[in-house]
């Protein structure tokens, strides 16, 4: 089976307990197979924009992208950044994940083009629910562009 | 001008000194200007004075010299007589006469010379009448020459010539020698006035001298002052500075340790949460994964490692919130505690643990308050929903009653419920942080909203009082202190 099919959620994330609780979450909607996992932001770009070890995807953009916000050598915003930028990968939807509530992570993420901002509960039903929530909504409900 | 500011900061709560050290330099001007004018004034009239009795002198050596003359044409008169009647020729009467005349307006003038010494007038009487008499006699002399011949006149004249010459020349010398020791007396008088003068005309210089040095003086004195109140005002500004660069210092240093906290919470916000995230997360994927191998203690054991877990998040959450108050901007502005608690009433009420409580609520009439809108908002939203979590027990029968008043310099308000109260004796723990009075079974909570309500109260400069009973009750009321409003 071609390792890219059906990729509908690209999960950008260093953690792999929190990949793994994210991952636990979207199961319950059957979206798991649906997930790349990658683990900081220069795989991330790598994936989306074709290059480097992924030089050879060819299934095409996913249907919602779920940003961690720390992550080594490259951050969140910065990867946000790079996406927004870019007229390939523009339209895709970005969703920040992150511990943080900071004012300042807010204020910049949407300033660089976030299409929304979730706040990860500690409560693990919360959490759960939440990530069903974003997922059904970006990948069901939202109409994109083909 | 220096010294008005000079004697302000001399003798500062003195206006009248400040008046006359502005005044002084005029006032010391003028008594100068007096001074000198009045020394001139004296120098001058001396001298008048002086002058004075120079021309008395000259005065007096005149009337000597009138005297002199008239002495000698009495005794030319005398000789011309003398000779007419040597020698009968009339050529002598001539001269006599005219002599005599000359004598005569000497005379005259002697008078008008000495009008003012009545010892000399009663001396010229004197000569007039003798020379008077002497001329009559001189006269009849000439009448019996021409009458009776030369030898009956010389005849006449002989026995009488030497008594009556006499004493006119006698009387004539006298007024001479009067006059010589009145210019005795008046050239005394003359020097001691032009020694006087002298005096007076060194009396100005000196003065002004003396002024001068005294004007020198004071100068010093105030070139002095000068310096001082330089220096004075020198230390006062670096003074200033140093203070200025001590509190500039506080400030870095309030600065870099509000950044390090800003820092800190971030940190705990972020890097403690994904921790507990993955602890209930991974317990709970535990319980559903071995539901059905799992007995009911193990079951136990991850349902309190979920609930400490979760706990933990709620009290990193309440308190980065009370770190965060501290640190705020209060923005201050008019609000109307009225809709404020009625708003925050309502949010409560709904939110009271995801079901609607069924407290009645009744808010009375409040006044308005400057402070914070949204830190005060939370201030009422705390002490409400303490109010209707402590007051759950009585269900429907819970009462909270909100009413504030001014009294005073302050705004009182107050949030009375019928709940379970507290006991008093350990009410200062009330507001302490995580510090609670019910134990965590009963009623949940972190215990940091009443430290963060008298945390926001005390930022807006007031205080908080709570009062209860156990079972019957609790009110809780805070203070704000009533400020001008500002526009």
């Amino acid at each position: 089976m071609n390792k890219y099919q059906h990729v509908q959620i690209l999960l950008v994330e260093d953690s792999a307990h929190d990949a793994e609780l994210t991952q636990r979450a979207l199961k319950r909607r059957g979206l798991v197979n649906d997930i790349a996992w990658v683990k900081d932001g220069v795989e991330a770009l790598d994936y989306l924009f074709c290059q480097g070890a992924y030089a050879d995807r060819d299934n095409g953009p996913p249907k919602l992208v779920l940003l961690d916000l720390k992550m080594p050598r490259m951050d969140g915003l910065q990867v946000l950044e790079r996406l927004k930028n870019s007229e390939a990968t523009r339209q895709i939807p970005v969703v920040m994940m992150t511990s943080s509530r900071e004012e300042g992570d807010l204020v910049s993420s949407y300033s660089l083009g976030v299409n929304s901002y979730i706040v990860k509960p500690v409560d693990f039903e919360k959490f759960a629910d939440i990530v069903d929530q974003v997922g059904m909504y970006w990948v069901v409900a939202n109409q994109a562009p083909t | 001008m220096v010294l008005p500011e000079l004697a302000q900061r001399l003798y500062p709560n003195d206006p009248s000194a400040v008046w006359l050290v502005r005044a002084q330099p005029v006032l010391v001007f003028c008594l100068a200007l007096a001074l000198l004018l009045a020394a001139a004034f004296l120098a001058y009239r001396q001298s008048l004075r002086e002058a004075q009795a120079r021309q008395l002198v000259t005065h007096t050596l005149l009337v000597q010299q009138g005297a002199v003359e008239l002495a000698a044409d009495l005794l030319q008169m005398e000789a011309e007589h003398r000779a007419f009647l040597i020698r009968g020729e009339p050529a002598f009467l001539a001269a006599r006469d005219s002599y005599r005349a000359t004598a005569l307006r000497s005379m005259q003038q002697l008078r008008a010379l000495t009008r003012d010494n009545t010892e000399q007038q009663a001396r010229l009487d004197q000569i007039a009448e003798l020379e008077h008499a002497r001329n009559t006699r001189m006269r009849e002399t000439t009448r019996l020459a021409q009458s009776e011949g030369i030898e009956a006149a010389r005849a006449n004249f002989a026995p009488v010539a030497a008594g009556s010459m006499r004493p006119l020349r006698d009387a004539v010398f006298a007024l001479a020698q009067a006059e010589s020791r009145l210019l005795e007396s008046r050239s005394l008088d003359a020097a001691a006035q032009s020694a006087q003068t002298r005096w007076m005309v060194l009396l100005g210089p000196a003065l002004g001298i003396a002024l001068l040095g005294v004007g020198f003086y004071a100068l010093l004195h105030q070139l002095r002052n000068s310096e001082r109140l330089g220096e004075q005002l020198k230390r006062d500004i670096d003074a200033r500075k140093q203070a200025e660069a001590e509190r500039d210092e506080r400030q870095a240093a309030l600065e870099a340790a509000n950044k390090d906290l800003e820092a800190f919470s971030y940190s705990i916000s972020h890097d403690l949460r994904a921790p507990l995230r993955h602890i209930d997360g991974f317990a709970r994927m535990l319980i559903e994964d071995c539901s059905d191998s799992l007995a009911a203690e193990p079951k136990r054991y991850l349902d309190t490692i979920i609930a400490s877990a979760r706990r933990m998040g709620l009290l990193i959450d309440d308190l980065l919130a009370f770190s965060r108050l501290g640190r705020q901007p209060l923005n201050r502005q008019w609000v109307n505690m009225q809709d404020l608690v009625q708003s925050a009433a309502g949010e409560v009420k709904a939110n009271n643990g995801g079901r609607n409580s069924a407290a009645q609520i009744e808010v009375g009439e409040l006044p308005p308050a400057e402070g914070d809108l949204s830190l005060l908002r939370q201030v009422w939203t705390n002490l409400l929903s303490n109010a209707i979590k402590y007051s759950e027990p009585r269900g429907s029968l819970a009462r909270i009653v909100i009413s504030g008043q001014r009294k005073g310099d302050g705004l009182h308000y107050s949030v009375h419920d019928n709940g379970v109260g507290f006991d008093m004796r350990y009410a200062d723990k009330l507001f302490g942080v995580f510090q609670r009075l019910h134990p965590q079974d009963q009623f949940e909570g972190t215990g940091v909203g009443l430290a963060i309500v008298q945390r926001i109260v005390s930022r807006h400069g007031g205080k908080v009082t709570a009062t209860a009973e156990v079972d019957q009750g609790a009110c809780f009321s805070f203070e704000l202190p009533i400020s001008e409003p500002t526009a």
